[in-house]
């Protein structure tokens, strides 16, 4: 009631707080802050250093053209994420306000839009090959409706792709925010005179507005950080992440280039990072408010809402009913349909399920290990006061941060260990991938983690101080229990977003370790389009059931 | 048996908000006290300093003779029941209460025969294995209460442990507290903003605002003596009105308040007046409608008249006063009067309380 929730930090130094030595939660906060650093921050200031150091000796002299190459990737790269954010925002507004006021079966549109988000991005672009490409659907049927066709492969092909694969988050994010505004303030506007449009216009998209940035900016960042799709359907239409790694895997390129490039990624990543943190705080504490919302209730509204939801939810799963067909179709080549039908390439499938086992062995030790380091960080961030916030910040930057250039920060961390004749036994093979994965993928647990820490009585902590329970103990017989459902819910998330990793995993690509996401890309780029169909069902088939088991277990 | 002393206790946030403001009190052993005050006075504050919760930014805590402020909330034998009543949700009534023992190691028979003496005492013995999701409120708060008396704590603290429950079971659970509180003759420390609470359980209530404890004495005297402005609104209720000292001397105080004149009887031992401003807090038993016993009959007009069931709550308007006089009538007598209407009354003084701003004991 005074407004003072939490203990208040004793006196003295954070340091000596940390340091008080009977506390296994402090050694284990450190340990985390150790790990955090060593796979994270070292690697990717690394990259900045070295990037200074070359420009400062003068490395861009020699390097002819960079300058111009470079403001040409940086401006193509800001032109697609912008262009993919208005997009997804003009198309997801809307939806997302009849999605959540006036439609029927909103259940089975959440199981729609929800799917899109269970596969990587990539799997989209080869779904929109056999869309849009030369000889795809769409394309013959624009042909044959004697309307103008477009060239797939630059800009529109990344542009669809990634419309289509961030469209869902926005939605489902602006759905949220939706949620949170009462029913009361949009009865009061409307009986005030409003018009619906009126209203959502001048009062609801107002009070949604910190979703709705924050929608923006995870829809950019998605779209900025991306390499597959880019790779896939690209064509000459070059941007920073692609050139990073195409540079970065060549042996004939000069290695200050991917340092450079790296080091500005990580340069304008930085820049939307506070901004990331600050929508992630407005729209993370809100949803308190649990009450009714307004709806609208004219049947045209709602018919108007249906047609439009199903549209949209037709064109999000369109790719994805292509991979289905592809996956059973012999050649897809003039026609509306696969010439015939098969089995054949889930036999083949069967016949090489290694990616498919090392997936899960590397993302069943990746997952439990991101959710154990953010439920230790999540603990840190609340007992640490100022020093906590700063892992706000750390654990953030996975995310803002292409997976390419964290890829590029480890190998380049690791050869220069090895120069140093550091080779040590964690630093390679499948371990190296465990930990890219852990650090990569850590804010989605985290993000969950800090939510249910947020949500905990500190009272009770408090009340088990009292009764003479030492600061671990009560941890253990109080605070962690109250965590387990979301842990639960934090490992389902990890392990499918580690399942579904392209970025790091081509980066730090370990030989023997092929993952699945990796192997649908290889059939994808030399044009082993059934195969890597069929692949793409089954590891979307085995993300939607964790998805499903995770979500059914919490509605028991 | 120990008593708790705070000395000039004081508690600065970072933020720069100072939540408690040189705070003295002692507390005798096996007494009950209570802090009454609005939100945000600082009384949990004060509540959770006392419980190693917060680190006071000066002054001492002691428990008897030993000084408290470096000692963790571990190890200070507090029994703690908050608001909320924070029932660890994943254990049993029985492991909730069991907690503080299996923390000293209690042997499992003494922790059995402990456990259930406190269950039985706040009535649970038979929910023992229950859950704490199937519990009412009420429930649960005796589930905290039984908890934290089960470790023998030197002090109880208990942070507005009536708030979250409805008006009937409070009062039953308010009866339940003292009751216990007197059976082990605990010393106990009570937060709380509700005047009835403080007033019903206390031997004595320290009032408390903006971080300072105005004024610390039985519960008869706050409400009769209340020693500054603020504790003679906060507690109780009443008109108060500005007014200015004509004399003062005897034990009575003679103030002149519109045209209120008003020769008021002071405690003893109360601060001397000066001569100047003074408000005037009339309470509503001191206005007594018709011809008082000896007191001079001045005229009003009724307002405002609220039903109360057994009685009756008005205003009068006075004219010459700045604030209408709340007055109390048993409904019968209540039932002829009417808004608007004009009615006699006198005041009693022995019903007025007189005071100072900014004076000495204010």
């Amino acid at each position: 009631m005074t407004g003072t929730r939490a203990a208040e930090p004793a006196s003295g130094s954070w340091l000596a707080r940390i340091v008080r030595p009977p506390d296994p939660m402090a050694v284990l906060g450190l340990l985390a802050a150790v790990y955090l650093a060593v796979f994270l921050l070292i690697p990717l200031g690394l990259i900045v250093a070295q990037s200074v150091q070359i420009v400062l000796a003068g490395g861009l002299a020699d390097l002819p053209q960079f300058g111009q190459r470079f403001v040409l990737l940086t401006r193509n790269s800001l032109v697609l994420a912008g262009l993919v954010t208005v997009i997804v925002l003009a198309i997801g507004i809307p939806l997302a306000v009849f999605f959540v006021k006036a439609v029927p079966y909103r259940p089975l549109f959440q199981v729609l839009l929800t799917i899109p988000l269970l596969s990587p991005p990539f799997i989209g672009s080869f779904a929109t090959i056999l869309l849009f490409g030369r000889v795809g659907v769409i394309t013959q049927l624009l042909r044959a409706a004697g309307l103008p066709t477009f060239e797939l492969y630059g800009l529109p092909g990344i542009a669809i792709t990634h419309v289509i694969h961030t469209l869902p988050l926005a939605v489902l994010t602006l759905a949220a925010g939706l949620r949170t505004v009462p029913r009361d303030l949009e009865e009061s506007a409307i009986s005030l005179g409003g018009s619906l449009t009126q209203v959502a216009r001048r009062v609801v998209l107002p009070y949604i507005a910190p979703y709705i940035w924050m929608s923006a900016l995870l829809v950019f960042l998605a779209s900025f950080g991306d390499v597959g799709a880019p790779l896939l359907v690209g064509g000459n239409y070059r941007v920073l992440t692609v050139e990073a790694y195409t540079a970065f895997i060549r042996f004939n390129v000069d290695q200050r280039i991917p340092i450079l490039l790296s080091a500005w990624i990580v340069v304008i990543s930085l820049c939307l990072l506070y901004l990331v943190r600050r929508q992630m705080k407005k729209t993370e504490i809100a949803p308190a408010f649990s009450g009714e919302i307004y709806t609208y209730a004219s049947p045209a509204a709602r018919r108007v809402g249906l047609c439009f939801c199903s549209l949209v939810s037709f064109l999000v799963l369109l790719p994805y009913l292509a991979i289905l067909v592809a996956s059973f179709g012999t050649v897809w080549g003039a026609g509306l349909l696969p010439d015939a039908f098969t089995l054949r390439h889930y036999q083949a499938l069967a016949g090489s399920l290694e990616p498919l086992r090392n997936s899960l062995i590397l993302a069943g030790t990746a997952a439990p290990l991101a959710v154990l380091l953010s439920v230790v960080i999540g603990n840190a961030m609340r007992e640490w006061g100022r020093a906590g916030a700063l892992f706000d910040y750390v654990t953030l930057l996975p995310f803002v941060v292409s997976g390419v250039v964290i890829g590029i920060g480890l190998i380049h961390l690791t050869g220069r260990l090895r120069l140093l004749g550091l080779a040590l036994p964690f630093l390679s093979g499948p371990s190296l991938l465990v930990a890219a994965y852990s650090i990569r993928r850590l804010p989605y647990p985290m993000r969950v983690m800090s939510a249910a820490y947020s949500r905990i009585d500190r009272r009770l902590e408090e009340a088990s101080y009292s009764l003479g329970a030492s600061r671990a103990r009560t941890f253990w017989r109080v605070t962690l229990p109250q965590l387990y459902p979301a842990m639960a819910a934090a490992l389902v998330i990890a392990f499918t977003r580690i399942i579904t990793e392209l970025g790091t995993t081509l980066v730090v690509y370990q030989p023997g370790w092929t993952t699945i996401s990796m192997q649908i890309f290889s059939y994808a780029q030399e044009g082993l389009v059934n195969r890597a169909a069929a692949i793409s069902v089954l590891l979307i088939a085995v993300v939607a059931a964790l998805t499903g088991l995770a979500s059914y277990n919490r509605l028991r | 048996m120990t008593g708790v002393r705070l000395e000039q206790l004081t508690k600065i946030y970072p933020s720069g908000v100072k939540a408690v403001d040189n705070l003295s009190v002692a507390v005798a052993p096996g007494e009950f006290l209570a802090i009454l005050g609005p939100s945000g006075c600082g009384k949990t504050t004060t509540l959770r300093m006392v419980a190693g919760l917060e680190t006071p930014t000066s002054g001492s805590i002691y428990f008897g003779s030993r000084r408290m402020n470096d000692v963790p909330p571990q190890r200070r034998g507090v029994g703690l029941v908050f608001q909320q009543h924070a029932v660890f949700p994943n254990m049993s009534v029985y492991e909730n209460v069991a907690y503080g023992l299996r923390v000293r190691r209690v042997s499992e028979p003494e922790l059995r025969r402990r456990v259930m003496e406190h269950l039985e005492l706040v009535g649970l013995a038979d929910l023992a294995h229950r859950m704490p999701a199937q519990l009412s409120g009420g429930q649960l708060q005796r589930v905290a209460l039984a908890r934290a008396l089960v470790i023998q704590p030197s002090v109880l603290l208990l942070d507005e442990p009536l708030s979250s429950l409805d008006a009937k079971l409070r009062a039953s659970i308010r009866a339940e507290i003292k009751k216990i509180q007197r059976q082990l003759g605990i010393t106990t420390v009570y937060v709380t903003h509700d005047q009835e609470e403080a007033l019903s359980l206390a031997d004595r209530v320290g009032v408390m605002h903006r971080g300072v404890l105005e004024q610390v004495g039985p519960p008869e005297e706050v409400y009769r003596a209340p020693a500054t402005r603020f504790v003679a609104s906060f507690v109780g209720e009443g008109t108060l009105l500005e007014g200015s000292l004509v004399s003062a001397g005897n034990g009575l105080a003679v103030v002149q308040a519109g045209p209120l004149r008003l020769e008021v009887p002071r405690p003893p031992g109360a601060a001397r007046l000066q001569p100047g401003p003074v408000w005037v807090c009339v309470r509503p038993e001191a206005v007594q409608l018709g011809a008082g016993a000896g007191n001079p009959v001045l005229e009003g007009v009724v307002q405002h008249l609220e039903f109360l069931g057994w009685s009756v709550r008005g205003e009068l308007r006075v004219n010459g006063l700045e604030a209408p006089l709340l007055f109390l009538c048993p409904a019968r007598a209540g039932a002829s009067l009417a808004p608007g209407q004009r009615v006699g009354f006198s005041i009693d003084p022995a019903s007025v309380a007189v005071g100072q701003d900014g004076g000495p004991g204010t």
